[in-house]
């Protein structure tokens, strides 16, 4: 029991269990099957854009611009699909899209450095501007039959964007936790002198995280645009990149660097999902939903501080 | 005699787990310089926590000019006259001296809310003037003063609360060694005025030169308060340790090797100035000198942290070194000055940290060998005896010495024929200090050549087969194997034109 509550997941994981029976027991409707279902499905691009987020936060650095590469992206595969170019093919040209821009952002801030912030706050709106510029303002819709597959098509039986996801869950918790690029990200989060100091460069880890966000964006933006079958470039993925960053928080990163797992955050985009699907099906006033969020969010983190606080308490050096 | 200023009695301090401090009295005379020393993790700093009202001790009394009191916090304490200057200086570098002194004072405040600038700057001016600080101009930001004015704002703003007693913890760490005489000015003006001073160093020499008085402790427990007359060095070590400790620094018992392994040919510092030198096989080479010397950039320089002209030759082939990675390609390490900046990696563990340099040798392909790095950990763990349960456990969670000791392994994983070592035992207590010596010594014996840059001149006497004394930018003198004392060492290194002169 002692050393399950070490885990670094520990508190996120009974709090988020927690939650869950407390709608269970409020709503009858929340623990069916179907709504578990719900919940995943309608989280498919938070999962996998979070994984990108993660990386970005593990280097100690953020990322707002998601949301305006989400747009992009879905607007542009819209726009060829429009042209009649083929389902397949488009959303791979929409993936390359997605990571040219994860270039442009990792070329500011990995060769030129200049701060993160700075970089994705001006690419936010310059992605979204773009989105919004090539669509000429209006609804992408009727996408073709074919390109349904992607968002709402099953694979052995298996939901294919679930199945999707689920893939680029491993594999990204493998490279993190298994390889030397992995490593490196951690090193540099935690502290970039000493990671320097021991040969490894902080410019290639960066790019490379920031391109495999864009690439990862640009997975989420094919599925997105397929599921909800309607693409507008200027609302969305409006809030995608604080719901992102709030999950990888919550799951126990540390917006300082170094500290955060893949895990963690995919069960802080669970979190976010449960209370949203739980606070609508629970009755909650719509109107209330996103202060409740984010009064659950400021909880969630403060018993993260507190198991921090915890765990640092055998400490000698501070206390002495 | 006159009547102590501050007693305190019982002074016993719990944490979760811990006792901190068991018992303590402390006394503390108007007029003293009291040294406070013992190992990290003695109590020290919690017995200066309990002084300056950061924790309030579990049991014991405080009794300040015979009254019996108790610091609710660390402002409190300095209403009731204790002040202290910590290590690292509070100040807003971006402010002048005189707002940092008299910061958010009701007294400097007028009508509506006005600042007094002129009351300001003329108390600021005065109470400078008062501890010898007579070319400061106070209303100067104190981002463009020297550290040792910086250091006269702080015990200026100490003063400003008419302190009766003050804490300083390791106020000659910050300092260049030429410094340190002018913060002794300091400290004798204020004994002169009776303010009492509890004085916190590791340095021995400072504590002869300076202190009145020493308090010991060791595990928490008071172990004895003496008159300074009455103890040596090796006696003040032994009471710090509990043990006898027969010699901190080790008999070399081996000469250097012949060959050449390391030549350096006008390496330049900076535009203006360059040095030569050369460093053999198993050699300990001590590079000494004060800061500003350049001492720090022969190490950014060999290390690829820093270009310039010049010709590094390693095994007399010539070496291109741009990068960190280049020098680890040329099989040079580098311990660097700052552990915790420069260092260590605090979320990971110690096994993470120790296979960091040598993540590419340790990986099958691009996935990391986690049998080959077990091994490896395990095995420094076992050379450099980390003590830790584990080597998993968070280096955040050990003390100075072990931290040091994981900065130094992981260098040593890396197999490096060259080691640069920086300040290897700055901040790290004297049974540890004796163990990262030893470890040196052994690493020479088995032919690593090591080029040791220190400030601290026993250190560099102790072990060093050879020591070059660097003024700025040049190399000025060079001493041979136990040919230095630590008199001539500084006088070289501050006064070099001076031949055999008074210092």
């Amino acid at each position: 029991m002692k050393r399950l509550l070490n885990v670094h997941e520990a508190p996120i994981i009974i709090f988020t269990i927690a939650v869950f029976l407390l709608f269970s027991v409020i709503s009858p409707d929340f623990f069916q099957l179907d709504n578990i279902k719900l919940i995943l499905d309608q989280n498919i691009s938070m999962f996998i854009v979070a994984i990108g987020m993660t990386m970005v936060i593990l280097l100690g650095g953020m990322d707002l611009s998601v949301g305006s590469v989400l747009a992009v992206t879905a607007t542009s595969v819209g726009l060829f699909l429009g042209q009649g170019i083929h389902p397949w093919i488009a959303a791979l040209m929409g993936i390359g899209i997605g990571v040219l821009c994860g270039m442009v952002n990792g070329y500011f801030i990995a060769v030129r450095k200049i701060p993160d912030i700075i970089v994705t706050l001006a690419t936010m709106y310059i992605f979204r501007g773009i989105a919004v510029g090539i669509s000429g303002g209006t609804w992408m819709t009727n996408f073709p039959e074919g390109f349904r597959f992607f968002g709402q098509g099953q694979l052995l039986g298996i939901s294919f964007p679930l199945l999707i996801a689920v893939v680029l869950i491993a594999v990204f918790v493998y490279l993190l936790k298994f390889t030397r690029s992995g490593r490196k990200i951690y090193a540099i989060g935690g502290n970039g002198s000493a990671a320097k100091l021991a040969g490894i460069s902080a410019a290639k880890s960066k790019f490379m995280v920031y391109v495999l966000t864009g690439l990862l964006v640009g997975i989420a933006s094919v599925i997105f645009a397929s599921k909800v079958g309607s693409v507008q470039a200027s609302t969305a993925g409006n809030s995608l990149s604080f719901e992102v960053m709030a999950a990888v928080l919550i799951g126990g990163g540390s917006i300082f660097g170094g500290v955060g797992t893949v895990a963690g955050t995919m069960l802080g985009v669970l979190f976010m999902g449960i209370i949203k699907n739980g606070l609508i099906i629970s009755k909650v006033s719509p109107f209330w939903v996103d202060a409740t969020t984010g009064f659950l969010i400021i909880l969630a983190i403060v018993i993260n501080t507190l198991q921090r606080i915890r765990q640092n308490k055998g400490k000698e050096g501070d206390l002495i | 005699m006159s009547q102590p200023v501050l007693t305190m009695e019982g002074i016993s301090k719990e944490f979760p787990g811990v006792k901190a401090l068991s018992g303590v009295n402390f006394e503390l005379f108007p007029g003293e310089v009291h040294a406070l020393m013992g190992e990290n993790g003695a109590g020290k700093s919690t017995l200066m926590k309990i002084l300056s009202g950061v924790y309030a001790p579990t049991q014991g009394t405080i009794r300040l000019k015979g009254k019996e009191t108790s610091f609710r916090s660390p402002l409190d304490a300095q209403r009731q006259g204790v002040s202290i200057i910590h290590q690292e200086f509070n100040l807003f570098t971006n402010l002048s001296a005189a707002e940092n002194i008299f910061i958010d004072r009701p007294e400097m405040v007028g009508r509506f809310g006005r600042i007094q600038w002129s009351k300001l700057y003329n108390e600021a001016q005065r109470l400078v003037d008062s501890i010898g600080g007579g070319e400061i101009d106070v209303r100067r930001e104190v981002r463009h003063l020297g550290v040792h004015s910086q250091q006269v704002v702080e015990i200026a703003k100490a003063l400003s609360f008419q302190a009766d007693v003050l804490i300083m913890d390791e106020p000659s760490a910050a300092l260049p060694e030429n410094e340190v005489k002018k913060m002794f000015d300091v400290v004798n003006r204020l004994r002169a005025q009776g303010v009492a001073i509890v004085y916190v160093s590791h340095r021995m020499k400072e504590i002869f030169e300076i202190a009145d008085k020493v308090t010991v402790l060791r595990d928490g427990v008071k172990i004895d308060t003496r008159s300074i007359e009455d103890v040596t060095e090796q006696s003040l070590i032994q009471m710090m340790v509990g043990k006898e400790v027969h010699r901190l620094y080790p008999v070399r018992d081996q000469e250097p090797g012949e060959e050449t392994v390391l030549k350096v040919d006008r390496l330049s510092l900076d535009s203006a100035h360059a040095v030569s030198f050369e460093l053999r096989k198993g050699e300990i080479l001590g590079l000494f000198g004060v800061p500003g010397s350049g001492s720090h950039t022969v190490a950014e320089r060999l290390f690829g942290l820093k270009r310039g002209t010049g010709d590094i030759l390693i095994n007399g082939k010539a070496a291109r070194i741009n990068s960190p990675g280049d020098a680890k390609a040329r099989k040079i390490a580098y311990v660097p000055p700052d552990r915790h900046r420069q260092g260590i990696i605090k979320p990971m563990s110690i096994r993470q940290n120790l296979s960091l340099p040598m993540l590419p040798q340790l990986s099958k392909g691009l996935v990391l060998d986690r049998g080959r790095i077990r091994r490896m950990s395990e095995e420094y763990m076992e050379k450099l005896r980390i003590k830790a349960p584990s080597d998993e456990q968070s280096v955040d969670f050990l003390s100075g010495g072990n931290q040091q000791k994981v900065v130094i392994g992981k260098w040593l994983a890396s197999k490096p024929e060259i080691l640069i070592l920086e300040e290897p035992t700055r901040g790290v207590d004297v049974g540890a200090k004796a163990e990262i010596y030893n470890i040196i010594h052994r690493l020479a014996r088995e032919g690593l050549s090591i080029l040791l840059i220190s400030s601290e001149m026993p250190e560099v006497i102790g072990l060093s087969d050879r020591i070059l004394v660097l003024y700025k930018g040049e190399i000025v003198h060079e001493f041979a194997h136990g040919e230095a004392d630590q008199e001539q060492l500084l006088q070289r290194a501050s006064h070099p034109r001076l031949e055999g002169g008074i210092l």
